[in-house]
């Protein structure tokens, strides 16, 4: 464990307890007496929503460190770049499916649709990435910005056959259910969303974890990593089904929460060595950390309505995007 | 030894090598000469086994490069493409340990000896981005050093180095021709070929057109059939220059 797990682990230990004390009913553990329903908004309602902040956030983080690393891109994000949307458009067709899928499946099917939509959406983003990197030979700015673009296309084409479906939907009240996900929230979260995610997430950062070592040789480019050894082939497999995993649970428990694999990867390497492989822990953590905390925050403002996690991380995430490409123009990134 | 048979290379559905037939030793600098687009690259690619032959065969020892597990491969064959761009801006110390990936273990030593043979001791925290174009060729190559591979091969390691770091750069090749390494390198500058390089392959349009000795290889009617160039050698053998007259 490097010096940035542990810094990330440390805050986490921090965060965690300040979380459950946090919300519309403020917990002070030194009170004399506690509210009556102490136990069970924490056991119930803030404990389950934690840990799902926790696992949704440590899944984006390292998914975000992987895909930088495997794309050699900072700016690739499982939202930007359209995994969470493919993700959440294979949600939206598991509603589609609906009578048709076998009751036994049923209660699975929204996970593993959205599974296999962030897993197709992978494998399409490094079918794009590798034809560009061929066409794009000698030409590295000219790399990073097809990628982007590429990505930026998956994901448009994603939210607009999402958008298509939902107008098109036979059962016209679960809209705005269906709208009101697709935001990203853990709001009402319970137990069950955490014992779908928390596996799934954990599964998929030891995938990512396996491809750790393949990742470091990319930095060098696809040829001079294939002469240290890496196989391609085994290198996408590992990404399809760790970038699925992670982004998928999370999407398939709490709609698109975008800009988390964006963000963290950038805060975390300063800390290390640089390398993708020393990104992937640490940005697991940091990841938790940061939804965690977005999480607790939304809960505790003033507004009459929660604010949405998705959008409040998007809020946050927009101008930090800007601001990487403002410092890619200088040249420093 | 490195060998290819009857080797045919292909890529983007078009032969870029064709029937090439050559035996490299180690120990020894071999340069891959030819006019642009005469397949240099693609060849070194194919000799590194990182280009699978479309017909024929490149044998490291008698054993076919396709044949073997990709890791066996990396550890003996380490490869340099013309000046990648480094994706991360690590420090020189962590670029150099990418060098033992094929090895899956620290291989301080190696790591310590790259550093030492290429005198970067001194850069070692730095980041990539902060170095000159001739450190940043060291670093490249010392990653490829650490880890201690039978045969080196590079894409033009010289370009874009000034006179000196050039000179440098061959200086360092050389040693470890020496140490018993094989050394191939694909080179643009014909003068750096004939006054440092063991053997030569000339390419040209895919096809190998001479190879042997730099001043066989090398002769003026080679080089008006490879580069329609009518030239000639002046100087003594070793500091030889290349007079180039009409097309």
């Amino acid at each position: 464990m490097n010096r940035a797990s542990l810094a990330f682990a440390g805050l986490l230990t921090v965060l965690l307890p300040l979380s459950l004390l946090a919300g519309r009913v403020w917990i002070d553990p030194f009170a004399a007496a506690l509210p009556d329903n102490a136990g069970l908004i924490l056991a119930e309602l803030r404990l389950p929503r934690a840990v799902l902040a926790i696992t949704i956030g440590a899944g984006l983080g390292a998914a975000g460190a992987a895909m930088q690393g495997y794309l050699r891109n900072p700016l690739a994000d499982p939202g930007l770049f359209g995994i969470a949307p493919m993700a959440a458009l294979g949600a939206v067709a598991s509603f589609w499916l609906g009578t048709a899928i076998p009751p036994a499946l049923a209660a699975w099917s929204l996970p593993l649709m959205a599974l296999a939509g962030a897993g197709l959406g992978m494998a399409l983003l490094a079918l794009i990435a590798g034809r560009t990197s061929h066409d794009a030979a000698g030409g590295a700015g000219g790399g990073i910005a097809l990628f982007t673009l590429a990505g930026l296309m998956l994901a448009s084409l994603a939210g607009a056959l999402t958008a298509l479906a939902i107008t098109l939907a036979p059962n016209p009240f679960a809209l705005s259910e269906i709208v009101l996900w697709l935001n990203g929230a853990l709001t009402d979260r319970s137990w069950r969303e955490v014992a779908i995610a928390a596996p799934l997430t954990l599964a998929g950062i030891a995938v990512l974890a396996l491809a750790a070592r393949s990742l470091d040789a990319l930095t060098l480019g696809e040829e001079a990593a294939r002469s240290m050894g890496m196989e391609p082939g085994r290198l996408l497999a590992l990404l399809v089904v760790g970038v699925g995993l992670t982004v998928g649970a999370g999407v398939a428990v709490a709609g698109i929460i975008g800009f988390v694999g964006l963000v963290v990867p950038h805060l975390v390497r300063p800390l290390t060595d640089r390398l993708p492989s020393s990104l992937i822990l640490p940005s697991a953590l940091a990841g938790a950390c940061l939804v965690l905390a977005a999480d607790s925050v939304v809960r505790v403002l003033p507004f009459v309505t929660e604010l949405r996690l998705g959008i409040a991380l998007s809020l946050i995430g927009a101008p930090f995007f800007l601001w990487l490409l403002l410092r890619m123009r200088r040249g420093r990134l | 030894m490195l060998a290819a048979e009857n080797l045919t290379l292909m890529r983007g559905g078009r032969a870029v090598v064709t029937g090439l037939a050559a035996q490299i030793e180690p120990g020894q600098i071999t340069a891959i000469v030819g006019p642009n687009g005469a397949g240099k690259s693609s060849l070194l690619l194919g000799l590194a086994g990182l280009l699978v032959p479309a017909q024929g065969s490149v044998t490291l020892d008698g054993q076919a490069l396709a044949s073997l597990h990709p890791r066996a491969r990396a550890q003996a064959i380490g490869y340099l493409p013309q000046s990648p761009d480094i994706a991360w801006d690590v420090a020189v110390e962590a670029l150099v340990a990418l060098g033992r990936l094929p090895w899956r273990d620290r291989g301080a030593a190696a790591i310590e000896g790259a550093l030492d043979a290429l005198a970067l001791q001194e850069l070692r925290q730095r980041p990539v981005s902060q170095l000159s174009g001739g450190e940043r060729a060291r670093v490249l190559l010392a990653r490829v050093l650490a880890g201690e591979p039978k045969w080196i091969l590079t894409d033009e390691p010289l370009a874009a180095l000034d006179l000196a770091q050039q000179l440098s750069l061959v200086a360092h090749l050389k040693a470890c021709a020496a140490a018993g390494q094989g050394v191939v390198v694909v080179l643009h500058d014909l003068g750096i070929a004939m006054n440092h390089a063991d053997r030569l392959l000339v390419l040209k349009d895919g096809h190998l057109i001479a190879q042997g000795s730099p001043q066989v290889a090398l002769a003026p009617d080679v080089i008006a059939q490879g580069w329609q160039v009518n030239a000639r050698w002046i100087g003594e053998a070793g500091a030889q220059a290349l007079v180039a007259g009409s097309r």
